[in-house]
């Protein structure tokens, strides 16, 4: 039996340039690299990637506690839309249609907001988004009478498709609650924000927060935040992980496209300090910084 | 968060709080009521000089009086 040996990005890159790598060689890739823990095998100039089947998870330690009254995460203005969003959340309270509305997502400047209860434009909705236009409130998503969410650990992704179940036969935002595709409840028309939301005026995880004040704060844990520009609903299984909880969103075999923003809600900043580090694409640009005293908890989602 | 001490303020009474004191991160993250003539702001250990002889709340206590529509408004306007 051959050895494997173990290389980093660098060391990867290091074999093609120096002529060191030989057809057929397989090497495994460190901690920390990228698609750490897979097998990579060099082959006449390519390399060969074979996903890390042993442990699709990843370390996490923390979360982000907010405590319902006026917490938040703010993110900078940024040059993205929201294609898709993505997260776990802990509500500390149990969710129903009649539930006063808290905002897990909000971009500043756009009406936009993901929000689990009640708000406006909708009848019974459990998880919607919301959004104004010609100076109506609309939302679109999951409702129907008697819907509730248990307190606990739940994953929610919103992501704008081509042909989506909200706006049939054309492109616009569908609801994925714990995996499963969920929602397709529109107000009156248009049943679609009037551009695909944006986060270039900034935007705020745990509360809407503008016009002098916070409103609908979230009471609960947020982790593993995400926001693709593209549809990354593709990869939802994977993203889901069935409720195991964080996986590497910046590993090929676990999404098509990294994500341009992922908070990893303190797993990255030693849960400690007031900036969420940016595990995405758009790097540092997109660091969130906690605002009103949210803390770290290390109740993750698993 | 069993740990937070909440007190509400008069919106004038702003300009004397020490964000160095309270978790708050300045003027401008303040959540308001409805009316917007009062605040909030919390804190964990010692009482913050700035906020003697006003009443504390705990956090469900908070939560209870935030639960109130003269502090949460059906819709609210941008």
């Amino acid at each position: 039996m051959s050895d494997i040996t173990l290389i980093d990005d660098s060391e990867q890159s290091s074999l093609v340039t120096n002529g060191l790598a030989k057809n057929g060689e397989m090497y495994l890739k460190k901690a920390g690299s990228t698609d750490a823990g897979s097998i990579v095998v060099y082959d006449s100039g390519v390399w060969k990637g074979f996903a890390n089947e042993y442990d699709a998870g990843l370390s996490n330690t923390y979360s982000v506690d907010f405590d319902g009254t006026n917490d938040i995460v703010s993110g900078p203005a940024v040059g993205t839309t929201v294609g898709t969003c993505s997260m776990w959340f802990y509500n500390d309270d149990v969710i129903t249609t009649t539930s006063t509305g808290q905002v897990l997502l909000n971009t500043a400047g756009y009406h936009f907001g993901i929000v689990l209860g009640s708000q406006t434009g909708l009848t019974n909705e459990l998880i919607s988004m919301q959004y104004k236009q010609s100076g109506v409130w609309r939302a679109i998503g999951y409702a129907g009478s008697g819907l509730s969410l248990a307190s606990g650990w739940h994953h929610v992704m919103v992501a704008w498709v081509s042909n989506s179940s909200t706006n049939p036969g054309n492109a616009g935002y569908d609801f994925w609650l714990d995996g499963v595709k969920v929602g397709n409840s529109v107000s009156t028309a248009p049943t679609v924000p009037d551009s695909l939301a944006s986060a270039g005026n900034g935007f705020h995880i745990g509360a809407r927060f503008g016009s002098g004040s916070v409103y609908r704060p979230f009471d609960g844990r947020i982790d593993e935040f995400a926001v693709w520009s593209g549809d990354a609903s593709g990869d939802i299984a994977n993203i889901y992980n069935s409720g195991a909880g964080a996986v590497d969103l910046n590993s090929s075999g676990v999404v098509g496209t990294a994500p341009e923003i992922w908070w990893r809600m303190g797993d990255n900043d030693g849960g400690a300090g007031t900036t969420i580090t940016n595990q995405g694409s758009l790097g540092s640009s997109a660091d969130g910084t906690l605002v009103n005293g949210p803390t770290f908890s290390t109740d993750v989602p698993s | 968060m069993s740990d937070r001490q909440y007190v509400i303020i008069n919106a004038a009474d702003v300009s004397s709080v020490n964000f160095d004191d309270v978790l708050e991160t300045s003027a401008d993250t303040l959540r308001y009521n409805v009316a917007g003539d009062e605040t909030f702001v919390k804190y964990e250990g010692p009482k913050p000089r700035c906020l003697y002889g006003k009443d504390t709340l705990s956090h469900s206590a908070m939560l209870t009086v935030l639960a109130d529509e003269s502090w949460t408004e059906t819709i609210e306007e941008e």
